[in-house]
């Protein structure tokens, strides 16, 4: 009787069945569930999930884009700190030491020269939007399945704004470029352009949202479509309105900067001739950007507080 | 009868006369806003191009037929600096994989600058970085990653590091909606902090923390497209070049490539998250 207690056999009980065949059943758990068994014969049947092929998916597409792009972590290190395994003939001078070579100590003597480019950025940024939100009420209006009830025109202007909003905004400015000459005027429609997809379309959603009953309360008074929307559902938007205005307006100044590489005026052709010719121009350049943003953001953050 | 409807009238007159006068307001705004035009039309030199019109529609009869040649050399028979559908995977890839990074980035950054997590007083060091990641824009941090590597890699980690600071931002607003009730109720059945973890916090977060990965995916699609123009990789280069250059041909096989790509990530996006958000 004591041969039913003996020592698990290593190969046989441990290894193949513990092991081996236990991680089989554990990964074959996560792909195909087995069924639960609660009690004898009463058996239950795990629900089929998508979750885990998903996710191994999602992790051979991540293993491959980071193959393809050369994004990993030992090799960033490596460029940073020149500690690695690549054999070099001549070692390249890492990262940081390139980055003080050429982009330390900062060449403040651009300063006085983005003076002008970043308030044309400004402008170009404000006007851009100003313009654009104007433009997007009427389009927000046509779009808003509560105001207009015509399939025919509610489906090609929701169509016409979602084709231009997959268009990035620097595709647009080098187009406009092409039409109407280098300057700030391409720039300028870019963002009108840019301006008008996103706030129509921010805009048109609140419209869906709004409380109609006072706009037909005054239609039953005998007033026409538009005299009660202006007076029953602009009430109701333009705060809205405002804010989003003013929060594409953040954003138009930050892509504003970018709008000088394709020659539609701004800070950016500057910054990328800086970039050429002398690195050190760069950080003071970005570090001006950027105060910019910050100054425009806590403005415009500041009224759109106000306005809600 | 008369006397009463003159004194409801009456009534309404007197209300409306309570209203307070927005005039002072308006006619500030208005002047402020029209002062601001002139200012930023002064930056604006108005001289129209009279070729303009002929060029876009140029452009847009090259958008149908962008030609034998355009085709053969830039998709059919490209080498693969010059491919559309090897540039525009590239720009995918560079979003995916830096979208990745910035939520991985993410998760230990929004729970170190939640309240209920650090406290109110703490927290205030987490959101601060995360205020001034945000600010600045992508190609400021793509012009920064450069030094470390010119083409992709710049692309990857400026779309990661810049994605932080939204990302952050929604994460925290997740995880300060914990429910702790829940917690107590492991508590009670005895579970280790691993397995408060495991079954209290992660299926809380995951749907939220999905939703918000991609939804900005679809935003730093459109990032990355613009990354190519500082040398960041993608699809950018090569169409802002071939732009400026006036070669309408291959401006249409690229935005052959682009349109399509966008519209359909953003429909796959939006159908996700609707699912994600009306539970599966």
């Amino acid at each position: 009787m004591t041969d039913s207690k003996k020592e698990p056999n290593f190969i046989k009980d441990v290894l193949w069945k513990k092991w081996i065949h236990g991680s089989y059943r554990f990964i074959r758990n996560i792909l195909i569930p087995y069924d639960i068994e609660i009690e004898k014969s009463i058996t239950v049947k795990t629900p089929f999930s998508l979750t885990p092929y998903i996710t191994i998916l999602s992790v051979i597409v991540l293993l491959y884009s980071a193959s393809q792009t050369h994004f990993s972590i030992p090799f960033i290190f490596e460029r940073l700190t020149g500690l690695g395994n690549t054999v070099y003939v001549t070692q390249p001078p890492t990262a940081i030491q390139y980055f003080i070579l050429y982009y330390l100590p900062p060449d403040w003597s651009v300063v006085s020269d983005i003076a002008n480019p970043l308030i044309e950025t400004v402008q170009m940024a404000f006007l851009g939007s100003l313009i654009g939100s104007i433009l997007a009420l009427p389009a927000a209006i046509l779009a808003s399945s509560n105001i207009v009830k015509s399939q025919y025109i509610l489906v090609p202007v929701r169509l016409f704004l979602s084709f231009l909003r997959t268009l990035p905004i620097i595709i647009y400015a080098s187009l406009f470029v092409l039409m109407v000459g280098f300057g700030a005027l391409p720039g300028v429609m870019a963002i009108i352009v840019f301006t008008f997809s996103i706030v129509a379309k921010m805009l048109f959603e609140r419209i869906e949202t709004v409380d109609m009953g006072p706009y037909e309360a005054i239609q039953s008074t005998g007033a026409t479509k538009l005299q009660s929307f202006m007076a029953a559902i602009m009430p109701q938007i333009l705060p809205n309105f405002y804010s989003m205005s003013l929060y594409t307006f953040e954003i138009n100044v930050r892509y504003a900067a970018i709008l000088g590489y394709v020659g539609a005026g701004g800070i950016g052709e500057y910054l990328n001739q800086t970039f050429e010719v002398n690195k050190a121009g760069v950080l003071p350049i970005l570090l001006f950007i950027w105060i910019i943003v910050v100054i425009i953001e806590t403005t415009s953050r500041f009224l759109r507080r106000r306005f809600s | 009868m008369t006397k009463v409807n003159k004194e409801v009238s009456n009534d309404v007159q007197v209300t409306l006369d309570k209203e307070p006068s927005h005039l002072l307001t308006r006619v500030i705004t208005i002047s402020f806003l029209g002062l601001m035009t002139i200012w930023g039309l002064s930056a604006i030199d108005m001289k129209f191009n009279a070729g303009g019109f002929q060029t876009a529609l140029n452009m847009s009869r090259y958008l149908f037929d962008p030609g034998e040649y355009a085709i053969t050399t830039y998709i059919t028979h490209a080498i693969p600096a010059q491919s559309v559908p090897l540039l525009m995977l590239e720009t995918l890839m560079i979003a995916f994989i830096g979208t990745v990074l910035g939520a991985v980035l993410s998760i230990p950054i929004s729970f170190l600058s939640s309240k209920n997590i650090v406290g109110e007083g703490k927290s205030i060091y987490g959101t601060t970085v995360i205020t001034m990641i945000r600010t600045f824009p992508v190609f400021i941090w793509a012009l920064i990653f450069i030094v470390i590597e010119g083409g992709a890699l710049a692309g990857v980690l400026a779309i990661g590091v810049s994605s932080i600071g939204m990302i952050s931002k929604l994460f925290i607003e997740a995880i300060e909606d914990i429910d702790k009730g829940i917690l107590e109720a492991l508590d009670s059945t005895g579970a280790t902090a691993l397995q408060k973890i495991r079954f209290g916090i992660i299926p809380q977060l995951t749907v939220n923390f999905l939703s918000v990965t991609i939804y900005r995916f679809e935003i730093n699609v459109k990032n990355a497209t613009l990354l190519g123009v500082v040398g960041a990789g993608g699809i950018g280069f090569l169409l802002t070049d071939a732009t400026l250059n006036f070669n309408f041909d291959v401006v249409a096989v690229c935005l052959w490539g682009l349109i399509p790509t966008v519209i359909i990530i953003d429909a796959i996006s939006t159908y996700i998250r609707n699912k994600l958000a009306t539970g599966e």
